[in-house]
């Protein structure tokens, strides 16, 4: 062990390969490496794990979006689902009516919702804690709703419908979609990621910590609120469009309520406020309920009644001890255990634990990485 | 200089975590994944030379459980088929899969069944808000989705021709329960009681379509959720109490049906109600078959209630189709024998030999496009035990269009099942049929199908 | 008081009252370039209100505010950097999940130029502003002489870090006047005397207003001070006029309160 800890620390001393500081050249190197890890494992799956992944691919969209909202900007929203059901149905709206290419259908979805988040947004700047909660969730529950008084145009209970796009002959519809998905979800995660590290992140930031101070130090609160709801309600419309394009078509009965309840939840499991976290949150919510409960339930032999809130409950239960014992969630879990293994092989020896892993009380994924490209510049 | 050290280590830190994401991912893939699906045959998707790849998705566990019983039937009845012979030499497998009564979890089920299980269609899957959700779909891949449990009008439209509904719609229910209305309450004031949604929409349509709109004092809706019946219904019941109506129309699921009698009875009111025939089933509202005085739980108000069911009840067991139904169903359904045939069993019995008759009529050469044909040219002849034939053709994609009224009777024989003795029915009056359109309710004068030779000599 | 038409803080006759009960009655003062003014007073006399006012968090039923010769009508908050005033909070005010640094660059947002698209699509215009204003801070933060704690994140460090902290942050803005808002709380005798010193060197470049309870630090580096007592300016002038007023002494030990202005109130005019 020794030794290999002599290696690693001369290793860590001279870098051979430094991450470009620039944040777009920074992301988009990352981008590049997931684009290679994903091709090729969607190239292995079968056409149904594909359209699963293109699946996880939505939810991280949607999932980005409102870790940005409620993780780094401390907006609480229970309306995702209903944001959700204005992308996809604004989509839906433009198969019926245009012939366009499915790229300018998803962007112009996500500036309807992004424009309804900013109609909900600018009252919700007045809002907080419970009533802001209370707030959002008449959104899960009213929009999809609206859709069913006028049915003429959104077509009634069978909603809309949204073929899955066709690409090349040789590429099978379902890894067509999951590369359409997946794209999407890196360039959610590139832009947020660089919206992250510029003086708009810190805002964002600034007034979920303290809005006075904020004001003082010339940041528009109510402005960077509303942003941040645009931005998080652009990402939620453009997830329920790809997710119309999985489904096939939009209903009203597609945006149930307790998707917003898995968005919140798996964004609190998977670690608020961190974009790479968000990755766990969909995996679970994609998972969770369609296979990992049912296998559980059919293993222990639980009553029907049970089994069809397992998942439920084990959100729930997931929720309440990876509080207690991981507050930063499964991604700040592991960068806690990483914080570890990488102190023990850095060249300088044991950093302080303690103050390493307790500073930041909240959101700390991207924000660490700018203090980490400060860390680079000790000449300063 | 330690300071740096602890961010360098950080950045490791995150390297890692990276890191663990991907090889997760990976991980997570690979566990669930099952190797890629048959690649796209030139023949029909889930026909073999010896079988017959069947899906369906059903509420097994989760709010609408208690239909959990209906695709085991249908399954039973394949078993059956397959025991002797198989359709057309080809054995049926079936696959069920639970929804919980989510449209997301049946879209993700859905999926599987057509990608991984490479299904030939979709059968006697339940629930309209579940089975909306994948219309779409599998009308894009020509999937046959047949024979879906729920009576939206939703199911017999030109867009999606794949699709077909098989309980008779609301609209339909709507209608023949209106007309009842306008015979017998002339003059009456009448109250609605209906579920917010497509269900309660489609009954109004087809009770507006029959009752005058000037006799309709009060319309009251509920929302079906578990939290609206922990709420109770005491506002809509004093609302329609306060309108003064002596008859009130329910178009409701069971438990809310339950509900609104022992709210209308802890409120003293005591109108006449008709009820749809989604809660015609005296043990599914859980009427008790003996009537005490003073009656507590709303039982008196039920004792009388008109209601209205597509077929015989399970309890008529003079009736050759529930008869046929009950021996099949001990053979191959180990609920049923264990714990005696359920209407729900019933249905699933009638759903499954249905679906075996529509196979044996699209022949020897089997296609999605012929099965569908052959539906639309001989359905009219397939043998079941409603009450009016199976109404399916090229353009009309419902099942049955007929109900039988019932009167709800604490004199009636008590339907006695293994949850208990509940109230029996009685019937009134003739078979009606109509369409969920203009027209009519007519009096069907023929009587219920003969049980075929070939079904009553093996089962 | 040559150039109090034109350049710095001029707060004249304001009266704000808060349900029936007067903050502020006819409150004026000035604080020009180049001064250090100490606001003084028992608690609740009415000085945070007075911050308050001139913040924006509160408007005054009359009286006017004036700033380098414009009235400051309905402004906000957070349009202050931009017109060159900054404070400081009495709490300290840091932003707990930002770094040391990052609380600094915040401090910069009236002068950042970097629009939403360059942000979101991470443009040389908003990554070359960014390292321009991260420059600025640590040079900040290493005349507070605090640099070595840029990647620290605030609320786990001593007191006197974080009141630095907060002090840098509020320099970001190159402010032409800085509020400080009992800058000396919490802070040891040593950790006093720097801060007097930097207060002090403040003065070169802006006017300074101080509200301070902490005696000897207000009198050793305040040009003028201005003693408010439930509401009113019972005095002002420099530190030792207003040491020898009497009224300021019956105020500060609880005694007769006077109820009609003292003559001595404009004394330092």
């Amino acid at each position: 062990m020794g030794e290999l800890r002599k290696k690693a620390q001369g290793l860590a001393a001279k870098p051979w390969f430094r991450m470009p500081r620039q944040p777009m050249l920074r992301h988009l190197s990352y981008a590049a490496v997931a684009v290679v890890f994903l091709y090729f494992l969607t190239q292995k799956l079968s056409a149904f794990n594909d359209y699963e992944v293109g699946e996880i691919a939505f939810y991280v969209v949607a999932l980005a979006g409102l870790t940005l909202l409620t993780g780094v900007n401390g907006q609480i929203s229970l309306g995702h689902g209903g944001f959700m059901a204005v992308g996809g149905f604004t989509l839906a709206l433009l198969v019926e009516h245009t012939k366009w290419n499915v790229v300018p259908e998803l962007a112009i979805a996500i500036v309807t919702s992004a424009l309804v988040g900013a109609l909900i947004g600018i009252p919700a700047t007045r809002l907080r804690g419970p009533y802001l909660a209370g707030m959002t969730l008449m959104v899960a529950l009213g929009l999809p709703y609206l859709t069913n008084q006028y049915d003429s145009f959104f077509g009634g209970d069978q909603g809309l419908t949204t073929p899955q796009p066709i690409g090349p002959a040789s590429i099978n519809p379902e890894q067509w979609l999951a590369w359409i998905q997946l794209a999407c979800a890196l360039i959610v995660l590139i832009l947020l990621g660089n919206l992250l590290r510029s003086r708009f992140g810190r805002s964002f930031r600034a007034v979920r910590d303290d809005e006075i101070a904020a004001s003082l130090a010339g940041i528009h609160v109510a402005r960077t609120k509303v942003i941040a709801f645009m931005v998080s309600a652009g990402c939620a419309g453009l997830a329920g469009a790809l997710l119309a394009l999985s489904a096939g078509g939009v209903n009203s009965a597609e945006f149930p309520l307790s998707i917003s309840i898995y968005l919140l939840a798996g964004m609190v499991i998977g670690g608020t406020g961190s974009l790479m976290g968000v990755w766990w949150g969909a995996i679970l919510i994609v998972y969770l309920p369609t296979s990992w409960a049912p296998s559980l339930a059919n293993h222990f032999h639980v009553n029907s009644q049970v089994s069809a809130n397992l998942a439920v409950i084990i959100f729930g239960l997931v929720l309440v001890v990876g509080m207690l014992v991981a507050p930063g969630g499964i991604q700040g879990a592991l960068r806690w255990v990483a914080v570890r293994v990488g102190a023990y092989f850095s060249p300088d020896g044991v950093p302080n634990m303690k103050l390493s892993l307790q500073e930041a009380p909240t959101d700390r994924a991207v924000h660490d990485s700018e203090s980490v490209t400060q860390a680079d510049k000790p000449g300063v | 200089m330690k300071r740096f050290s602890l961010h360098s280590a950080r950045r490791r830190a995150r390297l890692y975590a990276t890191g663990v994401v991907a090889c997760a991912v990976v991980g997570t893939m690979a566990l669930t994944a099952s190797g890629p699906a048959n690649a796209a045959s030139v023949s029909t998707p889930g026909v073999t030379a010896t079988s017959i790849s069947l899906g369906a998705t059903e509420p097994l566990t989760g709010v609408a459980a208690n239909y959990n019983d209906i695709a085991p039937a249908m399954k039973a009845v394949f078993a059956w088929a397959n025991a002797h012979g198989g359709v057309n030499g080809r054995q049926i497998n079936l696959t069920i899969d639970d929804d919980q009564y989510t449209p997301s979890i049946t879209a993700t089920m859905t999926h599987q069944l057509v990608l991984q299980n490479n299904i030939f269609a979709d059968v006697g899957s339940l629930g309209t808000p579940t089975q909306l959700q994948v219309q779409p779909y599998l009308n894009g891949l020509k999937v046959p989705q047949l024979f879906i449990l729920s009576g939206c009008n939703c199911w017999s439209s030109s867009k999606y021709p794949y699709s077909s509904g098989l309980q008779t719609p609301y609209t339909v229910d709507g209608k023949i329960l209106g007309s009842y209305v306008a015979k017998n309450f002339s003059g009456e004031k009448v109250g609605y009681f209906t579920q917010d949604d497509e269900f309660g929409f489609d009954a109004i349509k087809g009770l507006n379509m029959e009752i005058k709109g000037s006799s309709v004092v009060s319309k009251q809706t509920y929302v079906a959720s578990t939290a609206a019946y922990v709420a109770g219904l005491q506002s809509q019941v004093a609302a329609l109490q306060a309108s003064g109506a002596k008859v009130v129309v329910l178009a409701a699921i069971p438990p809310f049906v339950g509900l609104f009698a022992t709210t209308a009875a802890t409120l003293g009111y005591t109108p006449q109600l008709v009820i749809d025939g989604v809660a015609g089933d005296p043990s599914a509202i859980g009427a008790p078959a003996a009537l005490t005085t003073p009656a507590p739980n709303g039982q008196a108000l039920l004792n009388g209630a008109i209601t209205e069911a597509g077929g015989a009840f399970e309890d008529q067991t003079s009736n050759p189709w529930v008869r046929v139904a009950t021996k099949l169903l001990t053979k191959y359904d180990s609920e049923v024998a264990k714990n005696g045939i359920t209407g729900d069993e019933l249905t699933g019995f009638n759903l499954g030999y249905l679906v075996y008759q529509a196979l044996k009529a699209a022949g020897k050469n089997l296609t999605r496009q012929g099965l569908l044909n052959a539906i639309a040219a001989d359905g009219k002849n397939f043998a079941n035990s409603g009450f009016v034939p199976y109404s399916y053709s090229s353009t009309v994609h419902f099942g049955f269009e007929g109900e039988q009224l019932y009167k709800m009777s604490a004199t009636a024989t008590p339907i006695t099942l293994p949850t208990g003795t509940f109230m029996g029915v009685t019937p009134v009056g003739p078979v009606y049929y109509t369409s969920p359109g203009a027209g009519p309710v007519k009096v069907w004068h023929s009587a219920q199908d003969k049980v075929p030779a070939s079904l009553s000599s093996t089962a | 008081m040559t150039n109090s038409e034109t350049g710095g803080l001029v707060v004249n006759e304001i009266t704000v009252s808060f349900g029936g009960l007067t903050a502020l009655d006819g409150v004026s003062l000035s604080v020009h370039a180049g001064e250090v003014v100490g606001v003084i007073g028992p608690n609740g006399a009415g000085k945070t209100t007075l911050f308050n006012i001139v913040c924006g968090f509160v408007r005054p039923e009359s009286g006017t505010i004036v700033f380098n010769g414009k009235q400051l009508r309905r402004h906000q908050p957070h349009d202050l950097a931009k017109a060159g005033i900054s404070r400081t909070l009495q709490g300290v005010g840091l932003w707990g999940g930002l770094t040391v640094v990052d609380n600094v660059m915040a401090g910069a947002q009236s002068t950042a130029r970097a629009d939403f698209a360059s942000a979101l699509f991470g443009l040389w215009r908003s990554s070359r502003e960014e390292s321009r204003i991260r420059q600025r801070a640590l040079e900040l933060l290493g005349e507070l002489r605090i640099a070595e704690y840029a990647n620290r994140y605030p609320l786990t460090l001593p007191y006197a870090i974080q009141k630095r902290t907060a002090l840098a942050r509020a320099l970001m803005c190159e402010p032409n006047l800085i509020l400080l808002d009992e800058p000396a709380s919490g802070l040891s005798e040593a950790e006093l005397q720097e801060l007097g010193k930097l207060i002090i060197g403040l003065r070169d470049k802006m006017g300074v207003l101080l509200v301070e309870h902490h005696m000897d630090l207000v009198m050793s580096i305040c040009d003028r001070l201005v003693v408010l007592n439930f509401g009113r300016v019972i005095a002002s002038g420099s530190p030792a006029e207003v040491q020898a007023n009497p009224d300021v002494t019956t105020a500060y030990l609880g005694q007769d309160i006077p109820t009609v202005d003292s003559p001595v109130a404009n004394a330092g005019s």
